[in-house]
């Protein structure tokens, strides 16, 4: 059971369909560990199409039907079932909205190591706007910890396997943790198994001490 | 499409308000008996030719749909920033997708309208990306299911959405406002607060209470 939520106004962009690519891949899969956002996005969407029954109508163009059902007539019968994305065994495990985007990538995407017990994988996925921005996954080795840090825009970490504590609570599978500029933490996996998680930070981390920043000379962090 | 709860939802007056809650309330306990006289159509019926679409590819169901749906698609993807020519286009790739997707269908999940809402939106923001929408795949082997719900909290789609265009129209003309620039204009919070000059915290309070007071509205009615 998930106990860390997106607020509502991320749920709402997500319905709407105003939220960015990133925030998008966040939220979908959230949905994927989370009952209780699922029968809220229900609503929100019920939402749009009642004011879909609304909407002052604008008139097709006179053969517009019979240009579709024309279409329709030369394709082959479609499968209707979304089919499952190919991707290397090592993804496997992780949720279809992420397996999706990593299927779609030109490239083979790879950890790097950043430090001891902490590798990241970016995401093709188009960043929120922002200098710094980014969409990856984080492996954090059990029992390991990130160097204090604190962040220039915001960070939405959302738990895949495993789990991690920092100053603002425990996260566990399917939790979003956010945080900002406000926020200087520590996330620590929890001992046990690796921590992985789904990051979307909109501005670059800062390291909080001076052997921290010494360090961001030398790790992309 | 019901037109009474067409004109209740654009009714921001007290008093049309009064009246107009009044008489929706009429409206929907006949709601799922008969056509209204305007010559739109019931939910009820909605979800049935989008399952004869399904089941039989009975293309005069695909027609009837049409009729119904792609005046308001289009109108929709206009409303998002669309031109004229686009909107054509986009509408027909999503009526399209209608047709491809109507096995799926189940109107126990969502309405016709929720249903159709979001394949406009999904089309409308796939031809904007590179990547497709991330979305929720309902036979992902991570999901984590819904505990079964109790009997009396079982509330079905259509009615949902009746007792949600109840209470939009119910809604003060400025929260009303803001959630249909939340689903019409592409605008996020941020964009939204930019534009109306007002404090993003308060945009975010006045949606919430917006959508808190469709809650309990919702909840009141089951």
């Amino acid at each position: 059971m998930t106990r860390h939520h997106p607020d509502q106004a991320m749920l709402l962009d997500y319905a709407s369909g105003a939220a960015s690519e990133a925030e998008s891949l966040l939220v979908a899969t959230h949905l994927t560990y989370c009952p209780r956002c699922r029968s809220e996005v229900d609503e929100l969407e019920c939402l749009g199409g009642t004011l879909l029954d609304s909407i002052e109508p604008s008139l097709p163009a006179p053969s517009s039907c019979d240009e579709v059902l024309d279409r329709l007539g030369r394709e082959p019968r479609p499968t209707s079932r979304p089919v499952p994305p190919q991707v290397l065994p090592q993804f496997q495990g992780l949720p279809r909205p992420i397996q999706r985007l990593l299927a779609a990538s030109d490239r083979v995407p790879a950890w790097r190591r950043v430090m001891a017990g902490l590798d990241v994988l970016d995401l093709p996925a188009r960043p929120p706007e922002g200098a710094g921005s980014m969409v990856r996954l984080m492996r954090l080795q059990p029992g390991v910890a990130v160097p204090q840090h604190t962040h220039r825009g915001e960070e939405f970490t959302l738990v895949l396997a495993g789990g991690f504590s920092d100053d603002t609570g425990h996260y566990q599978v399917g939790d979003i943790a956010s945080c900002d500029g406000s926020i200087s933490h520590r996330p620590a996996a929890d001992l046990g198994e690796p921590c992985v998680s789904l990051v979307v930070t909109t501005g670059p981390v800062r390291l909080a001490s001076p052997i921290g920043r010494l360090a961001s000379l030398f790790v992309r962090v | 499409m019901c037109m009474l709860c067409a004109m209740e939802a654009s009714a921001r007056t007290t008093v049309s308000r009064r009246l107009a809650r009044s008489s929706a309330l009429a409206h929907h306990g006949r709601m799922t008996q008969q056509a209204s006289p305007t010559g739109g159509r019931v939910p009820d019926e909605l979800d049935s030719l989008i399952q004869a679409v399904g089941r039989n590819q009975d293309k005069q169901a695909f027609r009837r749909l049409f009729e119904h749906f792609a005046p308001r698609v289009k109108a929709y993807l206009i409303r998002m920033g669309s031109d004229p020519a686009q909107a054509e286009d986009l509408m027909q790739e999503a009526m399209l997708m209608v047709w491809r997707r109507s096995e799926s269908f189940d109107p126990s999940q969502a309405g016709a309208s929720t249903w159709i809402f979001t394949i406009a939106r999904n089309k409308r923001i796939d031809s904007l990306r590179r990547e497709r929408r991330a979305e929720l795949d309902p036979e992902d082997p991570s999901l984590v299911p819904a505990a079964p719900a109790s009997a009396d909290s079982v509330i079905s789609a259509q009615e949902r959405a009746g007792q949600l265009r109840i209470a939009i129209a119910a809604l003060p003309g400025e929260q009303a406002r803001l959630l249909q620039l939340a689903f019409y204009e592409d605008k996020t919070h941020s964009e939204i607060a930019a534009d109306e000059r007002l404090p993003l915290g308060t945009v975010k309070s006045r949606l919430r209470l917006a959508l808190g007071r469709l809650r309990k509205h919702v909840e009141d009615e089951r």
